[in-house]
């Protein structure tokens, strides 16, 4: 005989890990599922000498297969058809976890249902009466405290009894109502003529098709059944003209008012105690405060970078200059010397500067995280973006847009609906990454000393502002129909630990610093030369070092393009450093940097700048360099994962477009303004 | 319980106070004036803040007198976001302080801008007495 496999499966967060280590202990195989990045563990114990192997599916709400997630563990369990499929569920949690096990025992598996969490269930004043809820769901209920240790031998036991046992199919069943529960079984009669549909329960594939479960149609079709769809559909369109509703909503209806009953019927609430976490939510999800909170949370980490990062600046700094002077005294050569001192040192010194805010700005979003109460944000957040029309479950791409584009771009895979997908992927570009972070802190800190946190706060408002707007409209224009509904899980708060925060901050910090030494080096060597150099035909090769930087190739290249943004009222050297920006973000800055470091000067950047911008063409600046273009990387990565062109090149179009827009109304506004109070 | 209630009250008051100062912060910086000493300079976005927090600890107030877990949990949240602020304030003086030693400059503390939160914060602490007794709480 073979050896009998189970399967354990559940929503995210159930213990479902833990049950797995506890029925496994290290015998267990960390692969992926074919095709997909989902992470696929394997094990095996043994129990009253059988061996059992045991697959952990992934963590799922619904077996409805819009994710990837989904469709693995629903293909799994209905064509590999485990021995048994332990559903594991947290008993403080009844309503939302039993409607995966309600989808289970439709597809007629054999359901061993792990009733998790008791401990946490009898912490809320929570009473469940197992036995009845093993009765009504006509399947084992094995209560446990899988973090405890509690219930796992029971539920190898009932493991082995249905492994086992010779009471395979009883099978419980929602009542659909009389109307519906007649075409089921018309439908089912259609579908027991067609053979090659043997292997599925019948009942199972009767309420897939009404409720016009794609995959289920696909299924069908691939067995040649075409008679069966034919009907169905027919069927599906009348029953929805009588019901007067969408058939896969009467269904979903049915199944939560199963659900309500049944949990009436075995769960009795004691005196009601809230847990700390209880309490937080309750505030931090509240209709009225639970936005200013997220708000103020925020603010407080923006805050906190600014005003510690300063100190480290100011020794980053020091350290620079110091370098830069030496560089310059030991080096006789002044090409080489001019290279270095004014080219490399300044160029990524004035990026590195703001090394500490990126550190800082990493560890504080890390706290968030750490602590839960992103997911309560993003609860808040998607909930009130739905509503206005967006995609909801794009709040955590975007806030993740913050850190960086690509990493974001790429975490939008959890998104199941196609358009609400392309939509996050398209607007989070506008979210600011840490790469524009220099960008403002040099032009806040030149032009708005005092006020630098509220004008750096003001480009990631704006930031989001616009991306709220450019995603209506891709939703009224480009991808039309309504934001797929959301379900959200919230884990529990947690006090974050020091070390797991440094460490992300590391770890993002150093992405930072190794691209420093790479593009930034690459991009400042450039400029440098294109600064430091010009034409002459008298020349060996036709350059030579100008002397001026005002004749030099990057003065005429930028005098060039520079007409385009007169009415911004910015110069050359501002239009070079965004022409450089489209490698990547961080090279605005250094392009300032090694600019006015071959002009010499050495009052610092911030000193020089003042000398060519006014404090509304600096904003209207730093709004531009927040909008213009998505970075090389990003654009890499939109192509990549929107498998085309048409997208990142739209992108790229709008961004242009919506970026000169921006500052033009800025530059317009704000000049009138200064003439009516200035 | 009756030991509870004063300390429901005294919150009620310090929510009043974080009202109070966050307004005044608004009006300095709408008016650009500076009247009164050890008063915050005009930030809006920083009174704003402090006005939350002194919302949040009213919102409920009535229901936490009444020892109500809905009163508590506002009493909760906004002890941790006061908490959340205060610390950050702190952070903030003592990077000041290093700043000041890195330029070699005087560290000049400056009362007005740090000090309010961070003592509204410590003075909001013997609500956690509440909180650590939320078992006494009911509906
Ligand atoms: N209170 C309690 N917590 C548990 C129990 N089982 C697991 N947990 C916790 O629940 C969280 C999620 O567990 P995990 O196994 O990762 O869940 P999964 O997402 O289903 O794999 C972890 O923090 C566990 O420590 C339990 O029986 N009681
Ligand atoms: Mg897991």
């Amino acid at each position: 005989m073979e050896m009998p496999k189970i399967a354990l499966i559940g929503n995210p967060n159930v213990g479902k890990t833990v049950v797995f280590n506890a029925l496994t202990g290290a015998k267990q195989h960390v692969g992926n599922w074919p095709g997909v990045t989902v992470e696929r563990r394997e094990g095996r114990f043994r129990h009253r000498g059988l061996d059992i192997s045991v697959v952990d599916l992934p963590g799922i709400y619904t077996l409805s297969p819009f994710s990837i997630d989904e469709k693995i563990s629903r293909d799994y369990i209905v064509d590999k058809r485990p021995d048994a499929v332990v559903d594991i569920v947290d008993a403080s949690n009844l309503e939302r976890n039993l409607y995966l096990t309600l989808q289970l025992l439709e597809t007629g598996a054999n359901v061993v249902v792990g009733l998790n969490m008791m401990d946490e269930a009898e912490k809320k004043g929570m009473k469940i009466d197992v036995e009845r809820l093993s009765e009504i769901l006509k399947a084992p209920v094995v209560p446990m405290s899988a973090i405890k240790g509690e219930g796992i031998d029971a539920l190898k036991d009932a493991i082995y009894e249905e492994i086992t046992g010779h009471e395979h199919h009883r099978h419980m069943a929602v009542g659909y109502g009389e109307e519906v529960e007649r075409y089921i079984v018309e439908l089912e009669e259609e579908i027991s003529k067609c053979k090659s549909l043997r292997d599925y329960r019948s009942r199972w594939l009767a309420v897939g098709l009404l409720e016009g479960d794609g995959d289920i149609i696909c299924k069908v079709r691939k067995a040649g059944c075409e008679g069966v769809i034919e009907r169905s559909e027919s069927m599906r369109d009348e029953l929805s003209k009588k019901i007067g509703e969408m058939m896969d909503i009467y269904f979903a209806d049915r199944r939560y008012e199963f659900i309500e009953e049944m949990v009436r019927m075995v769960m009795v609430r004691g005196k009601e105690k809230w847990t700390f976490s209880d309490m937080l939510d309750n505030v931090f999800t509240n209709p009225v405060f639970g936005i200013p909170s997220f708000f103020l949370l925020m603010w407080a980490a923006f805050q906190f970078t600014f005003a510690v990062a300063e100190p480290f600046m100011n020794m980053i700094d020091i350290g620079f200059t110091w370098l830069a002077d030496v560089t310059r005294a030991s080096i006789s050569n002044p090409a080489l010397a001019s290279l270095l001192a004014d080219g490399i040192i300044s160029g990524v010194g004035s990026v590195l500067i703001f090394l500490p805010n990126i550190f800082l700005l990493f560890f504080a979003l890390s706290l968030l995280e750490d602590s839960g109460y992103l997911s309560r944000a993003a609860f808040v957040m998607d909930k009130s973006m739905y509503k206005i029309g967006l995609p909801g479950k794009s709040f955590v791409p975007m806030l993740l847009g913050f850190g960086c584009n690509v990493p974001a771009i790429m975490s939008t895979r959890t998104i199941e609906d196609r358009n609400d997908r392309l939509i996050t992927i398209l607007i989070n570009p506008l979210m600011s990454c840490s790469a524009r972070l220099p960008v403002y802190l040099l032009f806040a800190g030149a032009f708005f000393a005092g006020n630098e946190g509220a004008v750096v706060f003001s480009m990631y408002l704006m930031g989001i502002l616009l991306a709220v707007i450019m995603a209506l409209l891709l939703r009224k224009f480009l991808v039309k129909g309504r934001p797929a509904p959301l379900i959200m899980e919230m884990p529990p708060y947690r006090m974050p630990t020091l070390k797991n925060s440094l460490m992300k901050m590391w770890e993002n910090g150093y992405l930072f610093i190794k691209k420093a030494g790479t593009v930034i080096v690459f991009g400042v060597t450039i400029v440098w030369f294109l600064s430091t150099y010009t034409y002459s035909p008298d020349a060996a090769y036709g350059i030579v070092m100008s002397g001026d930087i005002e004749n030099s190739f990057a003065a005429y290249l930028g005098q060039w393009l520079q007409p385009i943004f007169a009415p911004m009222g910015w110069d050359w050297k501002a239009v070079m450093a965004l022409l450089f920006g489209f490698i990547a973000k961080e090279i605005v800055v250094g392009t300032f940097g090694t600019l006015y470091g071959v002009e010499g000067g050495g009052e610092g950047l911030q000193n020089a700048l003042m000398g060519s911008f006014t404090p509304v063409s600096a904003y209207a600046y730093m709004a531009f360099v927040l909008i213009y273009v998505p970075c090389l990387a990003t654009i890499a990565t939109i192509k990549a994962e929107t498998g085309s062109w048409k997208w990142p090149l739209l992108a790229i179009a709008y961004m242009m477009g919506l970026a000169y827009l921006v500052a033009l109304i800025i530059s317009l506004v704000g000049n009138a303004l200064m003439g009516v109070f200035g | 319980m009756k030991g509870l209630k004063p300390i429901a009250l005294w919150t009620g008051l310090i929510g009043a106070l974080y009202l109070l100062y966050g307004s005044i912060e608004i009006l300095m910086w709408v008016t650009g004036e500076f009247p009164f000493p050890l008063m915050p300079p005009g930030d809006a976005l920083a009174g704003a803040m402090l006005i939350i927090i002194g919302s949040i600890l009213l919102y409920r107030i009535r229901e936490l007198i009444a020892m109500k877990y809905e009163g508590l949990s506002f009493l909760a949240g906004g002890l941790v976001l006061s908490g959340i602020i205060g610390i950050m304030y702190i952070l903030i003086a003592g990077a000041d302080m290093l700043n000041s030693v890195v330029v070699g400059e005087l560290w000049a503390f400056d009362p007005g801008y740090n000090m309010p939160a961070i003592v509204l914060a410590i003075l909001l602490l013997p609500g956690w007495m509440c909180v650590r007794k939320g078992a006494d709480f009911c509906e």
